[in-house]
């Protein structure tokens, strides 16, 4: 293979004078060269770019999550690792469990705080039935409690009651060990080019029942990892302020000479939390170390996963009208707390992303400058997120006739309420890397060059730059373009030239075995001179001759093929590819600003109409029986 | 693998199977307890019932023997649980009861030979193999814009390409976003992005020349596969470390139907035949709501 290789690497060189160069440095000059009227040699110039996304998920929990354990989950990081490699496991529940399409990488990521205590409990370790709580939870389980043990423990975590006892923190053995089965159950799995299985844990913060977690990534092997123990929230070892987590990180750094990276998840249970202006631990306004370090260290963030999608929220949109997806807006994490409205704005990514435009004019950096991912937070080992093939969030929640009907989570005195029907099967993360592995991906999520999706496999591509034309979206090689001539998806514009505005090349297609798409649009936000921060939805390329509403310039509905009784729907609605040049026409140079593409499919099935085909059981009043499946990408930045 | 040894796990293991083997000696083995599992019709009936409520049909034959043996499994795992003293009358525990006998065989495998490895890699040398990898060039015909006339218009294409040397190939067929060249991709790598039947087609496609119409997940394509490396040989050096994880992988399972069949063996089993047919079972799945 090599050395036939090299013949035809020889033999382009000895042909073609215009070769060699990277996507890295490839300039307009360098593209225009590679579409000669006469074409190069060879066509394999120009391609040292990624040419595939890779499809994975960056958090998920195994029996050693002592929730996870709780709830019932029996599976290891090694079933997890190999059920997402496409293997067949039995699931907690008792039934066979195999994924339509194997995972290109899987990170197990545990809770840090009492990692490997579930195992333990379970088991009935002497030192931990020795405290009259352990006792009593380890009754509970085995008396067929298991599930409000569960809720106990979630609850005493969160609300800090958990007995001192019954703490597994690093430094001990049993914690040693947990820690050491999570790397050596990634490194056994871990296959270079074929799957790539991350290093990695949660980082736990939970104050008072509002979620500020965080995945930490290893991008090194068990050589470095093995150096450290997790970073958990509880004192004194640990805490659960951000801004100590950052510590760590950049200790471990130091330490090892690794890296690492952070992704948050789940602000719509943050109440308030998640994009602070004033932050939650001092009450005061965030200072230029915590937007520095929340720049460094965060590069992406979850948007959307079982518990709900958090790009954007109806009254913070309210003339996006598809702002209205899987959204979980009742309380926060445990339900302890209802949600006000005022919240809203420092929980979803979108108004995040507007409001690190404000902080980086008042403090130099944007703290908020994440990309988007997508991944399934599944307490059960299982990253099974199919909207046909949907393994739920906990086990309980794994396939039965029951979970159409059951209740999720149920606070009586915040009124918060939440059932299984409205946990999402979603999402996962797409990663533009040259190859499957640690390091490729590693760097590709460092860059941003990632887009979130909510369970489906399509291909996204966003470039911005001042020179796309029209003609580049007739480009056999869209790709070559839009690297040559702009940045991609988690990149920046340079300063704008003279009457120029930004151009963007956008182009998707569907899901090999999915559905078609519905449409293409570009999400804007902006900062004006007088301080205001303004939004705006564009409908940029979409199917059919559809033609936009005079008055709203909005593209109407696509329209369903999907017949919920059979749980079917057929891709005779829609474009199997979008593709399409747009230029800002709103573009004010001296605005800084913010680009990220969505894409939405045509309808199809939701989980739930899987279950109402297949179990027979009837829904509850309101239960979401369709969804429109969808794309975030990363966002490209303009900053005059 | 020094550091197993070391483990809790198998501390726990080698202690439960201690005393499994002391509680066998002690109480007589398998004449003390009653031995004999019936699989009554009325269970019979419930298996099927689970099973049409589920499915929403009735099961076949060998479906139906599949649940009951499951369910002998069930019935064996669980009272060689209670044997052992971990019972709680309880379903939940039942499940769990099984899994941790499993967990008894599980964790005792040994460490990996070099001539079990070897065994092992020879026997399973396919599973190792680097996969087969191509470069090749497609041009895309989207059904939506050539209608009728894609067959000529790709026959036309391939006429040209084969004809003269110079035919500008960013030209022929269709924008896309599929890549127009793909370099050093294996057989899933390219079902990634084009589908089954595509990925397929490449396998026994000539070389160095154009050839199609091949039809992916979007539409046709002409396709010239510029070089074919057929899958390698690897040795057992390059990939120890995934044969020792896949021979341990293979004997916990193997341990833990081997202990499961020691264990069923010491039973005799009875199954009954169901006092209604299963069609009766299909109607009571349909009147539940």
């Amino acid at each position: 293979m090599r050395s036939r290789f090299l013949v035809a690497v020889v033999a382009a060189v000895l042909a073609a004078p215009v070769l060699g160069q990277d996507a890295g440095d490839a300039t307009p000059d360098s593209v225009a060269h590679a579409f000669p009227t006469k074409p190069t040699y060879s066509p394999y110039v120009d391609r040292d770019f990624p040419t595939r996304p890779f499809f994975g998920d960056t958090h998920l929990h195994t029996a050693a999550s002592f929730d996870a354990g709780a709830f019932g989950a029996r599976l290891s990081p090694r079933d997890a690792y190999r059920f997402a490699r496409g293997e067949q496991v039995m699931a907690s529940s008792g039934q066979p469990a195999k994924l339509g399409r194997p995972l290109d990488f899987l990170v197990v990521s545990d809770h840090s705080d009492n990692m490997g205590f579930f195992p333990d409990l379970f088991a009935g370790k002497t030192e931990l039935l020795a405290n009259p709580t352990g006792r009593r939870w380890y009754d509970m389980i085995h008396g067929g409690k298991g599930n409000d043990a569960a809720i106990e423990i979630i609850v005493a975590f969160s609300q800090g009651t958990l007995p001192k006892d019954l703490i597994y923190s690093p430094g001990t053995r049993a914690y040693h060990t947990a820690w050491q089965e999570t790397i050596a159950a990634a490194e056994a799995y871990n296959e270079p080019g074929r799957f790539t299985a991350f290093i990695g844990y949660e980082w736990t913060s939970n104050t008072s029942g509002n979620n500020l977690h965080r995945n930490v990534i290893f991008r090194d092997n068990a050589d470095k990892a093995s150096e450290v123990e997790p970073y958990t929230t509880m004192k004194p070892l640990g805490s659960d302020n951000p801004r100590d987590l950052w510590k760590w990180m950049a200790d471990y750094e130091q330490k090892t000479g690794g890296n690492v990276l952070a992704i948050a998840h789940n602000g719509n249970l943050s109440n308030g939390r998640m994009f602070p202006i004033i932050e939650s631990f001092t009450g005061k306004r965030v200072d230029k170390p915590y937007v520095e370090q929340r720049a460094r260290w965060e590069r992406l963030y979850e948007v959307t996963q079982t518990k709900g999608t958090g790009e954007a929220h109806p009254s913070l949109s309210p003339t996006d009208e598809f702002a209205n997806f899987e959204i979980w807006d009742k309380g926060n994490l445990d339900g302890s707390e209802a949600k006000k409205p005022e919240m809203l704005e420092f929980e979803y990514a979108r108004s995040g992303l507007k409001n690190g435009l404000l902080l980086e004019r008042q403090l130099g950096t944007n703290p908020y400058k994440f990309g988007l991912v997508g991944s399934t937070d599944a307490h059960t080992g299982l990253s099974a997120i199919e909207e046909d093939n949907f393994f739920g969030k906990t086990t309980p929640q794994e396939p039965s006739p029951e979970r159409l009907t059951a209740t999720f989570v149920n606070n009586p005195k915040t009124g918060v309420k939440i059932m299984d029907w409205e946990v999402g099967s979603s999402g996962l993360a797409a990663v533009w890397a040259k190859d499957n592995t640690r390091t490729s991906l590693w760097d590709a999520m460092e860059r941003r060059e990632t887009y979130a999706t909510t369970g489906t496999r399509l291909a996204v591509r966003f470039f911005g730059g001042f020179d796309f034309v029209a003609a580049d979206a007739q480009s056999r090689n869209p790709a070559v373009v839009g690297y040559g001539k702009g940045v991609p998806m988690g990149g920046d514009l340079r300063k704008a030239p003279a009457g120029k505005a930004p151009t963007f090349l956008v182009a998707a297609i569907r899901d090999p075995v999915g559905a078609n798409l519905d449409r293409y649009q570009v999400v804007k936000g902006w900062l004006t001179k007088d301080g205001t921060l303004h939004e705006k939805v564009y409908d940029v390329v979409w199917s059919g001759d559809r033609k936009p509403d005079p008055t709203t310039g909005k593209v109407p509905a696509v329209g369903s093929t999907v017949d919920v009784a059979n749980a079917t729907w057929t891709n005779t609605i829609g474009a199997p590819e979008l593709i399409a040049v747009w230029t800002d026409p709103d573009f004010d140079a001296s605005a800084p600003a913010f680009y990220y593409g969505r894409v939405l499919e045509i309808p199809t099935p939701r989980w739930t109409a899987y279950d109402e085909k297949r179990f027979g059981v009837q829904p509850l009043p309101g239960t979401r029986m369709t969804l429109q499946e969808r794309a975030y990408t990363s966002p490209i930045w303009y900053t005059p | 693998m020094r550091g197993f040894l070391k483990e809790p796990l198998l501390h726990f293991a080698v202690l439960g199977i201690g005393l499994f083997v002391l509680y066998r000696a002690i109480s007589g083995g398998a004449g003390a307890a009653p031995n004999e599992i019936v699989v009554d019709a009325a269970r019979v009936d419930v298996l099927a019932t689970q099973f049409a409520r589920t499915r929403q049909r009735v099961p076949t034959e060998q479906e139906l023997q599949g649940l009951v043996e499951n369910y002998v499994r069930d019935e064996v795992l669980y009272r060689e649980g209670l044997a052992l003293g971990l019972d709680r009358d309880d379903p939940v525990v039942r499940n769990r009861m099984r899994l941790r006998v499993e967990l008894i065989a599980d964790a005792a495998a040994p460490e990996v030979s070099e001539q079990a490895a070897q065994a092992w890699f020879d026997e399973h040398r396919e599973r190792y193999a680097a996969p087969a990898r191509f470069d090749f060039r497609q041009a895309f015909f989207a059904p939506a814009g050539h209608g009728e006339r894609i067959d000529a218009d790709i026959g036309e294409a391939l006429r040209a390409l084969g004809a003269a040397g110079n035919v500008d190939e960013a030209r022929l067929g269709d924008a896309t976003l599929l890549p127009a060249a793909l370099r050093g991709v294996t057989t899933a790598d390219v079902a990634a992005q084009f589908g089954d039947e595509f990925a397929a087609a490449l396998g026994a496609a000539p070389t160095e020349r154009w050839f199609g119409p091949v039809r992916s997940a979007y539409g046709l394509h002409v396709v010239r596969i510029d070089a074919r490396e057929e899958g390698e040989a690897v040795t057992l050096a390059a990939v120890r470390n995934e044969v020792e994880r896949d021979v341990r992988d293979a004997r916990a399972q193997a341990a833990s139907d081997a202990l499961y069949a020691r264990l069923r063996a010491r039973y005799s089993i009875r199954v009954e035949k169901p006092t209604h047919g299963l069609e009766d079972a299909a109607a009571l799945a349909a009147q539940t709501p």
